[in-house]
């Protein structure tokens, strides 16, 4: 059984767990069909299909054209991406419009007109995406599949997304997948007008690169940002955590930066993960803390490092004086002064060491759980003393959680005033500490976060504009792993509950009065793919917040996925 | 798709990438890593050579392992959302770790900046979607920690309320700056503080701009920030409440070091600008009111150069030492110029209490001061 959980938390994850036909190693750029079917050791069949139609660079070009018609039987009838339906306007902004598409079915002979009609007036395609969400088995060489397409269009008068549904009917013809019927459920078409979201063109030099890394490689992980207006000119600059040397960026204005590093006296080297801008000793001016992977044997110390800022933006390694000497995988940090004595107190999430000497920890699918790791590093918890030194008591406290800490925040969730904790874990179970008072915290993860999941970030977000802060938490969607799981008759319900859990997405915890409610579904936000840091931002101040997620684990040269 | 291996193949491979990795870290220790290529080189699985792909995405052998994925950005319809990333040119392929919302250009919105494992390394988003500015609200706590980390603002514009706490870290390797962003969508507002220590504060028909509370004191404003400004030139964001007061400036060869040893309004001027130079004239009479109210008192020229403004000393000379911004200033001055003169009134903290622009009279001025440090 326990060799089938892994299998299977590996097909969530990675999509496929023993393809039966292997692929070509390169694929063409042209548009292209992936069938493949999977089987769990060969008893029941698992059946996974993935059409990947690229049009980026060929979408005008009439060999784009016959390569995307191959697709459809000559005796299909239905919608396809290209073709159009009614639309209706369902929401507007002076730079926005979002639009449904309805269904208008078309037969074959009408296809090719409808693509030249669609590209006419179109500019660019930026990218596009054709995935199968649901398939199950329809005879022999039949499927019904539930598919989604995305496209990033842009047109002379501005940037178009279209996100399609659609109810697939394929046959088996030759030994590809074909579409012999297809039905738009669901389109939107989401327009920007006039400026949106525009690039900066802010360049900076990645750190120790990760080029040809395996994916157990734990910097691949890396990479974190702080804002925080340091020498008090009014704007926020910038830290920017790398593998090597970080970066610190001094806001100019007008979207200019300068790197100030060398002269801060911040160009240090460690694996860097998170950093902080906090003022410590309350002294009115922006402090740093930093923090880094680093094992126990090579970098005693300096997985945890505080920067005193002088004022003047010239910064001091005060981290033995403060007594934040740690070493361990530490990932993001969150301040907050845990017990009212007005000095912050400090939360840093760890992860585990892949690479521990003694070989106790694995990292990722191939040794311990997939679902209920509880073999990391702890968590640690740092409690400012009145001499301004800081004393780690995750223990005492109550959060040295073992689970794959990545994230913590601390939102005060039950409106007692004081700061409570969430913490997301890789490969298992959340927690959320309520304070009970004096710095002391209960663990009150609500039933359903006590289930499996892969957390990544959490980000406090009154999403619903009731004026008590809910909470984002960013996880893992797995379009492969959903498909595969709807289709495994083997597994007994409860694991295959818990493995669908950890492939749903990301979740949106509903805050009535302390007591967090899953609300993912009605809040819609869930589909963020291999989701990192959310960040909650208001983009057209009209009051209600919004969020941007930054997602993607690993892009190859193909778009395929392992 | 990912090899099969067996246990002991897997296990061989993590102790060679042990050792790679703990000489690895012990270089770094050491700032012995300088090319970005070294660690790359170290890896012990699934080899390409990194010269061959400097400055392109890396990969593990050819496929992607979810990449590609397009950042969404979730816009909020009332409590559901709607991805609109793509629209807004905004939706990233690339795979992003970290994501900051701040207002990095200072015209009232929030920009975003993305972190990510590959090149582009880091990408900034300035907003220009927002047509109206927010209001953003800085804490300056006394018995809390002195960013108010941790306190509790609640907004209520129009019919939208939204709770918001200041906050030190969240997200994934994350952390924007410590003060609360909201839209008000073109209405005034009422904001609610609730700092930790319980104490409740409470300001109405606020509208866009900075608001600083200061615990167990005075709330201050300062004016709508216009969206979509042009691009101005830092002195120019100095004339803000709320902000720490800094400048790079020095008079004989002392440095002006931004901290007071008690509450202090402080000049800035220029030679340019005309109120200014009939200011200085009278300047002595403001420099004796200032003090006889307690209050210390800094004059700070732009112009750059002592020669540029002895001409204009005051009958007798002048009463306090004028300190020189530092550098050329002269690219600032037009940007600067219509906000000048200016007096700041200081905290000794070098918080920035209230600023007043124009020339003023010495009572009134000192009537403002008094009431921006509670005095």
């Amino acid at each position: 059984m326990k060799k089938l959980v892994i299998v299977l938390a590996v097909a969530v994850i990675v999509g496929i767990a023993f393809v039966r036909l292997p692929r070509p190693q390169v694929r063409p750029t042209p548009p292209v069909a992936a069938p493949s079917e999977i089987a769990d050791e060969g008893e029941d069949f698992v059946f996974e299909l993935d059409i990947v139609i690229n049009v980026e660079r060929l979408a005008m070009s009439q060999f784009a054209r016959e390569q995307t018609l191959r697709f459809y039987a000559e005796d299909f009838t239905g919608d396809a991406f290209f073709t159009e339906g009614e639309r209706k306007t369902t929401l507007e902004r002076p730079w926005l419009r979002m639009e449904s598409r309805g269904s208008k079915p078309l037969t074959r002979a009408e296809l090719a007109k409808a693509w030249d009609r669609f590209f006419a007036d179109k500019t660019a395609v930026l990218s596009s995406r054709h995935k199968v969400s649901k398939a199950r088995r329809d005879g022999a060489d039949g499927a019904l599949a539930t598919t989604a397409m995305e496209l990033e269009l842009v047109t002379p008068t501005g940037r178009v997304m279209l996100t399609d549904t659609y109810e697939t009917t394929l046959k088996k013809r030759g030994g590809e997948w074909i579409i012999v019927a297809q039905k738009r459920t669901d389109g939107k078409v989401a327009t920007g007008i006039g400026g949106g979201l525009t690039n900066w063109g802010l360049e900076v030099e990645p750190g120790i690169s990760c080029h040809g890394c395996s994916y157990q490689t734990p910097i691949l992980q890396l990479g974190g940002l702080a804002a925080g207006d340091y020498d008090g000119d009014g704007l926020p600059d910038l830290f920017v955590q790398r593998v090597g040397t970080p970066v610190l960026l001094h806001n100019d204005g007008g979207g200019r930066f300068t790197d100030v590093t060398q002269i801060s006296g911040l160009a240090f080297a460690s694996a860097g993960a998170a950093a902080l801008w906090l003022d410590v000793d309350n002294d009115g001016g922006l402090d740093l803390l930093t923090t880094a992977l680093c094992g126990p044997k090579h970098c005693e110390g300096c997985a945890v490092r505080l920067w005193h800022n002088d004022g003047s933006g010239h910064f001091t390694n005060i981290t033995d004086k403060a007594g934040l000497r740690f070493h361990g995988q530490c990932y993001s940090a969150c301040a907050a002064d845990i017990d009212g004595d007005g000095r912050l107190d400090l939360f840093v999430a760890r992860y585990g060491d892949p690479f521990d000497p003694s070989g106790q920890i694995n990292y990722g699918p191939f040794g311990g759980s997939w679902i209920d790791g509880r073999d990391a590093e702890r968590d640690l918890l740092f409690v400012q003393q009145p001499d301004g030194t800081f004393k780690e008591c995750a223990k005492e406290r109550g959060v040295d959680d073992p689970g794959w800490g990545l994230a913590g925040a601390f939102l005060d969730a039950d409106g007692d005033g004081k700061p409570d904790l969430y913490v997301a874990n890789d490969f298992g179970p959340d927690r959320f500490y309520r304070n009970r008072g004096g710095g002391f915290f209960d663990d009150a993860t609500p039933g359903e976060q006590g289930g499996p999941g892969f957390g990544m970030g959490v980000t406090p977000i009154d999403y619903d504009n009731d004026g008590t802060l809910d909470l984002y938490i960013s996880e893992m969607y797995s379009t492969a792993g959903n498909r595969v799981l709807d289709n495994s008759k083997e597994l007994p319900p409860a694991i295959s509950e818990k493995l669908r859990r950890a492939a749903r997405g990301n979740t949106m915890l509903k805050n009535d009065a302390g007591r967090l409610r899953d609300v993912s579904k009605e809040a819609n936000a869930s589909r963020a793919g291999w989701a990192w840091s959310a960040a909650s931002v208001d983009l057209d101040n009209d009051g209600r917040p919004d969020l941007y997620v930054a997602n993607g684990f690993q892009s190859g040269r193909s778009r395929l996925d392992l | 798709m990912k090899a099969q291996t067996t246990a002991g193949d897997d296990r061989e491979r993590k102790l060679k990438a042990n050792q790679d990795l703990q000489k690895y870290t012990t270089d770094l220790a050491a700032g012995e890593v300088k090319k970005r290529e070294s660690f790359g080189n170290l890896l012990y699985e699934d080899q390409t050579k990194p010269s061959e792909q400097h400055g392109l995405k890396a990969h593990v052998k050819e496929l992607s392992f979810s990449g590609f994925e397009r950042n969404p950005v979730f816009y909020n319809v009332g409590g559901k959302f709607v991805d609109i990333g793509g629209a807004l040119g905004a939706a990233l392929l690339d795979d992003g770790r970290a994501a900051v919302a701040a207002d990095f250009d200072g015209d009232g919105d929030d920009d975003i900046v993305v972190h990510n494992v590959y090149v582009p390394h880091v990408v900034a988003f300035r907003n220009d979607i927002a047509r109206e500015a927010q209001l953003v609200v800085r804490l300056r706590g006394v018995k809390t920690n002195r960013f108010g980390i941790g306190a509790r603002v609640v907004v209520t514009a129009g019919t939208l309320k939204r709770a918001e706490e200041i906050r030190c870290g969240s997200g994934y390797l994350s952390a924007g700056p410590p003060e609360a962003h909201f839209g008000l969508a073109g209405n005034l507002a009422t904001v609610e503080v609730r700092w930790p220590t319980g104490e409740l504060q409470k300001v109405e028909g606020v509208g866009p701009g900075i608001l600083v509370f200061q615990e167990g004191g005075p709330i201050s404003t300062s004016g709508a920030v216009q969206v979509k400004a042009p691009p101005v030139p830092v002195v120019a964001r100095l004339l803000r409440s709320g902000d720490v007061f800094s400048v790079a400036a020095s008079y004989g060869g002392e440095t002006f070091a931004n901290r007071f040893d008690k509450p202090t309004i402080v000049h800035v001027w220029s030679v340019r600008c005309f109120s200014c130079r009939e200011e200085v004239l009278r300047c002595r009479e403001i420099v004796e009111a200032a003090r006889a109210a307690g209050f210390g008192y800094v004059s700070v020229n732009i112009d750059g150069k002592p020669e540029s403004f002895a001409k204009y000393a005051p009958p007798g000379g002048w009463p306090v030492p004028i300190w020189m911004l530092k550098g050329t200033t002269e690219a600032l001055l037009p940007a600067v110029e219509p906000t000048l003169p200016a007096h700041f009134i200081v905290g000794t903290d070098g918080m920035i209490l209230d600023r007043m622009v124009g020339s003023l009279e010495p009572k009134e001025l000192v009537e403002a001061a008094r009431k921006a440090a509670g005095k």
